[in-house]
């Protein structure tokens, strides 16, 4: 494990070093656009404060990212070139880049939903569920894409047009997932200290599994992703509040009770412990061959750590099934694949954990060693005796306190 | 088929589905969806601005030259 660790370390910073000295920002043509979206218009060179191109007819188009840099979307700002009218009203727009993963806003950027902002007016509050739809699973996303339109236009209108604009405005929806998540993890938290004290409260995990897949998998649909680290290790933070939950309460228990969010909280985890409950015979795999092939997942972070950070696109290096299941979208290999992944659990119970999940990978490369895990015949994970704690998932039914202290690489 | 065989077998197949799904999204999303957006634009120059002999620059200004 050390070596892997050691290995992993080593290609992420290379890697990561090589990207920033590599990578350049795709630059978009913002003018291709602006025919696509005014084509009977001519348009000035851009100039001025906030940056905008005018056109003949009186229009002024703008990148959103120009005018309010500041708005972020879950992943990292979402740039829009919107073109707005002299009476305030937007004629049309079309979102340039963004780092969200596609998988939950695809719809955000097909034009049947970006015509909802067309012939809003300035003077409009912009507020999801209420003047604008939302889109279920892109919550964060799509409150960032109307603040960020609404603002960097009431700014042009203010500026360019002189009209009296709010300066403020109120977009909210979602904005307590934070809370489902933390109440959550406190549940599963007290489960877990529990458990290491009695047996007897081993339902807990029962109940925070089906919690989690019911809160984090379908309401919320945000599961903890490798994706998450990437963005983390590119340094592009989020403004969701959910975001800054997930990923520090994860990385929190990694330190103190190792991959405790694979055992208590994923809710693909859940769905594979569930199916994984019917009752039909177990395939018999030989120690040897199952150690061998627990090793792919590793092998698969490594492989996609420098493709994503060379290219510094994250959705490059995205082969989770829990995105593609709870997010409903992917193409037809995701779903084969995740369709797979979840059937292979009738016959090896966590079939995707112990082979192929990245969060498994890289959790299991930073959990640090406790011996006290020893295993048992009904651990979830099929571990063999005194297994390497990176295959463990702390289900605290094997704990044994009196266990000698061993020491494994 | 002896379940050890099974099993290396359901591995083999899901790994490759791991790497199509890699695949996928470093060229179909990108790539295809880029030689679609390069396929327009060259559309847009042949049917517009190459037709009223002006160049690229320009040709972005034709409107204002009409």
């Amino acid at each position: 494990m050390k070596k892997l660790r050691t290995i992993l370390a080593f290609v992420a910073i290379v890697s990561l070093a090589a990207g920033l000295f590599l990578r350049q920002d795709v630059r978009v043509d913002e003018r291709a656009v602006l025919v696509e979206l005014a084509p009977d218009a001519a348009f000035s060179e851009k100039a001025g404060s906030p940056p905008h191109y005018r056109s003949d007819r009186g229009a002024a188009a703008f990148n959103s990212h120009d005018v309010r840099p500041e708005t972020r979307g879950y992943a990292g700002p979402i740039k829009v070139l919107v073109v707005l009218g002299s009476d305030g009203r937007i004629k049309g727009l079309k979102i340039l880049s963004h780092r969200e993963t596609k998988n939950y806003v695809y719809y955000m950027e097909t034009p049947a939903y970006l015509g909802r902002f067309v012939g809003k007016s300035v003077y409009d509050r912009f507020e999801i569920d209420k003047d604008l739809d939302g889109i279920s699973k892109a919550t964060v996303s799509v409150e960032a894409l109307a603040r960020s339109v609404r603002d960097s236009s009431r700014a042009v209108a203010a500026n360019v047009y002189g009209l009296q604009t709010a300066s403020e405005g109120h977009v909210s929806a979602g904005s307590w997932s934070w809370l489902w998540y933390a109440l959550l993890v406190l549940f599963g938290g007290t489960g877990y200290v529990l458990t290491r004290q009695d047996r007897r409260y081993l339902t807990m995990r029962d109940i925070s599994l089906v919690a989690g897949m019911l809160i984090i998998g379908v309401y919320l649909a945000s599961p903890f992703s490798v994706l998450h680290l990437f963005n983390l290790a590119l340094g592009r933070p989020s403004s969701s509040l959910l975001w800054y939950v997930l990923v520090g309460s994860t990385l929190a228990s990694l330190l103190v009770a190792g991959r405790f969010y694979c055992g208590w909280l994923c809710p693909f985890g859940a769905l594979a412990e569930l199916v994984g409950r019917v009752p039909l015979r177990k395939w018999s795999l030989p120690v040897r061959h199952d150690d061998r092939w627990r090793k792919l997942k590793y092998i698969l972070l490594v492989l996609v750590t420098p493709v994503v950070f060379l290219s510094g696109r994250v959705d490059y290096g995205n082969y989770e099934v829990y995105i593609t299941l709870f997010a409903v979208h992917g193409n037809a290999f995701a779903w084969t694949l995740t369709g797979l992944m979840v059937i292979a659990n009738v016959r090896v119970p966590r079939f995707w954990c112990r082979y192929l999940c990245p969060v498994a990978a890289v959790t299991g490369i930073l959990t640090r060693q406790e011996p006290a895990y020893v295993s048992r015949h009904d651990c979830p994970m099929g571990n063999k005796p005194n297994p390497d704690t990176s295959e463990c998932i702390r289900c605290n039914r094997c704990l044994h306190r009196d266990a000698p202290a061993i020491s494994r690489s | 088929m002896t379940d050890q065989n099974k099993s290396t077998l359901l591995l083999s197949g899901a790994s490759v589905l791991v790497l199509l799904v890699l695949s996928s999204n470093v060229f179909l999303d990108d790539y295809l969806a880029g030689l679609g957006e390069r396929a327009r634009r060259r559309m847009h120059y042949e049917n517009t601005i190459q037709k009223r002999g002006l160049d690229l620059h320009k040709g972005m200004y034709w409107k204002e030259k009409e």
